[in-house]
């Protein structure tokens, strides 16, 4: 049930309003939160949900009707979603879209508010559960030597990746040469002798009919059947668990000062990456593996659902 | 039991299999309808992150093809087929 209506609105210097306020969807919002609440449910050893979900807005300090954050309430479980990072997307593709119109001057730095009223009608947005996750049991703790451990986040369920995953990661990166390539991930969800649940990743099928280019990579229907196809004939219980792209040396034509202070140089995930994953893979157990160059050479980072956002995580695998 | 010869009733998963529904549609609808409807029902993102349109396409799970956007449904599944639909969409850093 959500009780009231969302607005955007884009601020220029000085806070002042420009445009006229935009209605937000929330289904996306929603969909994100409940998935959130029902995994940390799952790996928690709780029942189901329930029907009962409810979205309400946090107030900002300033007081009403600025928003902070989107509440999303099933039970005595709660998540706060903060309103600056799930509705980022909305507020870039507005911004974008004054600049088109003459109403905004690009390159300059826009920030945005979010606000909300009352609903008239309270209002039932549809939410599609996902299908219960398939686990199986493990006969031992999962094990290995933690990766990224800078980025490890108790919120986070454990991540195992097959050696020879993260082996073929770097190889493909290698061969692709200045263009991106990608992948699709294949893993089983286990449960350990303690009740622990873990994600175990046991192989990478490369992207077949994919399009790779310096600064994208296109996952087409033709990848995603031949790797269903795949996942089909390996006959191992395993499943789609997320997707392996590559960031090649973005930076290897720029001045060395310029490189050593560049963000393209360090690992990230991209709005579109983001985006991807929020289509593909919004089951909150799914990662996303990337190899990216840091002038050196290939190194993979690995990239997770944490409370209804995408973030770097740590991982486990036997070096 | 009442036979209603007018839809037809199939199952729509997503690419990984997590997002599953089952819905009758008319059989005179177009592919690109049924994409329309049931993508909506799954909650399926409708725009990538520069806010264009995200290109869903429909695979026939029993013929192992991809449908046309313009074929019928009543022409080109049968009762109780399955299809799984599929993203055209790029990972990467677009833009660069």
């Amino acid at each position: 049930m959500n009780t009231h209506d969302y607005r955007l609105r884009i601020l220029k210097e000085g806070r002042v309003p420009v445009g006229e306020p935009v209605t937000l969807s929330l289904r996306g919002p929603l969909q994100r939160g409940v998935e959130a609440l029902h995994w940390r449910s799952f790996i928690n050893g709780n029942g189901a949900l329930g029907e009962s979900i409810r979205l309400s807005p946090r107030w900002s300090e300033r007081g009403a009707p600025l928003v902070d954050a989107v509440a999303v309430e099933a039970g005595a479980s709660a998540l706060a979603l903060p309103a600056k990072t799930l509705f980022a997307r909305a507020a870039r593709i507005e911004t974008a879209r004054l600049v088109d119109a003459g109403v905004l001057e690009s390159g300059a730095g826009y920030g945005f508010v979010v606000t909300a009223d009352a609903s008239a009608d309270f209002q039932t947005i549809p939410v599609f559960h996902l299908h219960d996750y398939p686990v199986t049991d493990a006969d031992q703790p999962v094990g290995g030597t933690e990766a990224d451990s800078a980025f490890a986040d108790s919120r986070d369920h454990a991540v195992f990746i097959d050696p020879l995953v993260v082996d073929d990661a770097l190889r493909l990166a290698d061969e692709a040469g200045d263009s991106e390539t990608g992948g699709v991930l294949f893993g089983i969800l286990q449960r350990d002798p303690a009740g622990k649940v873990f994600l175990r990743v046991t192989h990478l099928c490369p992207a077949v009919g994919g399009k790779g280019e310096r600064s994208s990579f296109t996952f087409t229907p033709q990848t995603w059947s031949i790797a269903q196809d795949v996942l089909s004939a390996r006959a191992a219980e395993e499943m789609m668990v997320g997707s392996f792209h590559t960031h090649p040396d973005f930076c290897k034509n720029c001045e060395p000062e310029r490189q050593k202070v560049c963000s393209m140089r360090q690992p990230f995930f991209s709005d579109e990456d983001v985006s991807l994953h929020e289509s593909v893979f919004p089951a909150a157990y799914s990662v996303g593996l990337l190899a990216s160059h840091d002038g050196g050479g290939y190194a993979t980072s690995l990239w997770g659902w944490r409370d209804g956002f995408i973030s770097r995580r740590s991982y486990l695998t036997n070096l | 039991m009442v036979i209603n010869n007018d839809t037809i009733t199939i199952t729509a998963r997503d690419v990984t299999g997590q997002r599953r529904t089952s819905c009758e549609i008319p059989r005179n609808a177009s592919v690109n309808e049924l994409i329309d409807r049931v993508g909506d029902r799954m909650n399926l993102l409708g725009e990538d992150a520069d806010g264009r349109p995200i290109a869903w396409y429909a695979r026939h799970e029993r013929e192992g093809r991809s449908l046309h956007r313009s074929e019928r449904v009543g022409d080109a599944l049968a009762e109780n087929d399955e299809i799984r639909l599929q993203p055209e969409i790029s990972a990467g850093a677009r833009g660069f």
